[in-house]
């Protein structure tokens, strides 16, 4: 393969990095409104060379937004060759950013409004590597079609670079393996939203109404309005979003890479390496668990923003659903039986309860405090008659929900660690993928013969570190053995 | 087998403890300054035990963490153990490693000790209070072997 193509981004993002730049420009008319009217009329009265002299500094602030952009966008050069990709900016700055393919743990291809209206798309790359993915990682702006060619040609490098002389094999769009109806995405929709998360944003936005009731002052009424607004309006827009993300759903198995496509207003394709795929998480919302419904991600390294905890492959479905487009699109990774999942000790139970009415000795000094502020006895032992009870009654919830949440399986292959309390997450990694264990262990689980961990892989900050909560030392003992027989 | 520190590192920890110390004792007494003729509920006074339970600690631990201190280096692994009151171990396989390197703070270089930080593609694990050479001669030892795993990883392609 000695395919050389050279290029630049498509002059549509010239427009899409000024936007910024633009809207400070805005700002800055609007702010000096009084200059440009009056300049208005100068030019109105005939006197055009003054009113253009008043205008001077507006037009020179967007001349110079304008020429940095193009000059900007003319100096970059791309090139493609012999298994790299160069990001060449000749700016005052000179800047060569050389990447590997196979240094690649996504290639994603992304469509906005903005890109849909003039026809272009976003390939967006991002590389293995912790340390240097902000640096390193590459984004191109081309036309549609030209961006699936020069995603397909890295895709082919990238095969070629695993196995020589293979070549990528052709792909339909309607040859993907999985997809969901529009049905099953909303049925999604209900089991991957955040249900506290989705009450908070309707009882923000229900209580405006009260809220322009309880005032005669019209300027706090209007403050009210607008922060309950702008609170329960941003959670509704965030929910909203991850919905229509999810919008057209399909995945694929093709050969060592998994195919990812979804989103209406915002189309993504991904492309991810499965030898990237440092582990999965099976997701369980509040409402998920309860109706046996989850979702699952691929954790590898490189994501960003709502990639970054790691990238969707799964909507959520039944369980039984999940471990056969598993075996599909992930046949590396064995079906899961929930019931070897196996439960902390219930030494561990009892110890993390007595733990939490260790707590309770916090409430003496509130108590006194308030005794002191109110210098009445009888506030303070108010105030404990009730947040004893509350106190009491929320750690053995929270407890139980902990224990029957909390789970660990050392598998031959696999290690897999359950947490969560209302929610649950589920991490399924491969000894091989594990980087180290951290065992820590206090002098009251010291004494129980108990301990807890973090097991760390290669991935994004939200998963880099995986906590094993409180299990027997046997079980640790078990891991290491394991991890041993991958070195 | 389990190595155990230098002594010099128990110095070297309760030099570090005791300036600790000093800091925490210096900062109660700012707070001390400023509360003991305020209208408080309790005597400010008080706040010097949490000066004492502090220097109780701080002498108490370099002794406990020297104790505690283990390291091991085999072909396939690191194996460190430290800790006062929660003792933490730390195993990391050499295959993993990506970078090792070297430390030496002010303090370090008085008693003649250096850290090893030592690199995955997970994080940092630091071994703290190894002697100079010792910690040369690690440092060495595992550039050997990561590029001997380098060398055979490439060569199974």
């Amino acid at each position: 393969m000695n395919e050389y193509i050279t290029f630049r981004n498509h002059p549509g993002m010239i427009l899409e990095k000024m936007w910024k730049a633009l809207v400070f420009f805005a700002v800055i008319l609007v702010g000096n409104a009084d200059d440009l009217l009056d300049a208005a009329e100068l030019i109105r009265k005939g006197s055009i060379r003054e009113g253009i002299m008043a205008l001077a500094v507006f037009i020179l602030l967007l001349a110079v937004i304008v020429i940095w952009n193009v000059i900007r966008w003319y100096k970059t050069i791309i090139t493609i060759k012999d298994g790299t990709i160069e990001v060449a900016k000749k700016t005052l700055n000179r800047h060569i950013n050389t990447l590997s393919v196979q240094n690649i743990s996504n290639i994603n291809l992304e469509q906005n409004i903005f890109h849909m209206i003039i026809g272009t798309c976003k390939l967006k790359i991002d590389t293995s590597s912790l340390s240097t993915a902000n640096s390193t990682d590459v984004e191109i702006v081309l036309k549609k079609e030209r961006a699936g060619e020069v995603k397909n040609l890295i895709m082919q490098m990238m095969s070629e670079d695993a196995e020589p002389n293979r070549s990528v094999k052709e792909f339909s769009e309607d040859s993907y393996d999985i997809k969901y109806s529009t049905k099953e995405i909303i049925i999604s929709c209900i089991f991957r939203t955040n249900i506290l998360l989705f009450i908070t944003a309707i009882a923000l936005l229900i209580s405006i109404i009260p809220s322009i009731y309880a005032t005669d002052d019209v300027v706090s009424m209007v403050i009210a309005v607008f922060m309950q607004l702008f609170a329960g309006g941003s959670l509704a827009v965030y929910i909203v979003k991850s919905w229509l993300d999810d919008f057209d759903f399909r995945t694929k198995r093709m050969d060592d890479k998994i195919l990812v496509s979804h989103g209406l207003i915002r189309k993504r394709k991904f492309t991810i390496p499965v030898n990237t795929i440092n582990a999965i998480s099976i997701e369980y919302t509040m409402l998920g668990r309860i109706f046996g419904r989850a979702s699952v991600k691929a954790i590898n390294i490189g994501g960003e923003g709502e990639d970054a905890g790691g990238v969707q492959i799964m909507l959520a479905k039944k369980w039984g659903e999940i471990s056969s487009d598993l075996k599909m699109l992930l046949p590396e990774y064995p079906v899961l039986d929930m019931d070897n999942i196996k439960r902390q000790p219930a030494r561990v139970f009892w110890y993390k309860l007595l733990r939490s009415f260790a707590g309770l000795l916090c409430l003496i000094p509130v108590r006194y405090l308030i005794c002191n502020m109110f210098s009445d006895a009888l506030y303070g032992n108010a105030v404990l008659i009730a947040l004893v009870p509350a106190y009491i009654l929320l750690s053995v919830l929270f407890n139980i929900l902990s224990y029957y949440t909390n789970g660990l399986y050392t598998g031959y292959d696999y290690l897999v660690i359950s947490s969560g309390m209302l929610a649950r997450k589920i991490i399924m990694m491969p000894y091989d993928k594990i980087q180290y264990i951290t065992e820590k262990s206090g002098p009251v689980e010291a004494m129980m013969n108990i301990r807890h961990a973090k097991v760390s892989i290669l991935a994004n900050a939200a998963n880099s570190k995986n906590p094993v909560k409180s299990f027997s030392v046997d079980e640790f003992y078990r891991i290491h053995q394991r991890l041993k027989d991958t070195y | 087998m389990y190595e155990k520190l230098n002594v010099k590192a128990r110095s070297l920890m309760l030099v570090c403890e005791i300036t600790a110390c000093l800091v925490a004792t210096v900062t109660i007494f700012i707070i001390w300054f400023f509360i003991r003729n305020t209208d408080i509920p309790f005597s400010a006074d008080i706040i010097w035990v949490v000066d004492a339970v502090i220097w109780v600690l701080g002498i108490a631990a370099p002794f406990v963490r020297y104790e505690r201190y283990r390291y091991r280096f085999t072909d396939e692994e690191i194996d460190v153990k430290e800790g006062f009151i929660f003792v933490t171990r730390n195993i990391v396989p050499i295959e993993r490693l990506h970078k090792v390197a070297m430390q030496s703070g002010p303090f370090d270089r008085i008693f003649g000790l250096s850290k090893v930080i030592i690199t995955t593609a997970g994080g940092d694990v630091t071994i703290r209070f190894i002697e100079h050479q010792k910690a040369e001669e690690i440092v060495d030892t595992l550039k050997t072997r990561i590029n001997s795993y380098a060398y055979q990883t490439r060569a199974e392609g």
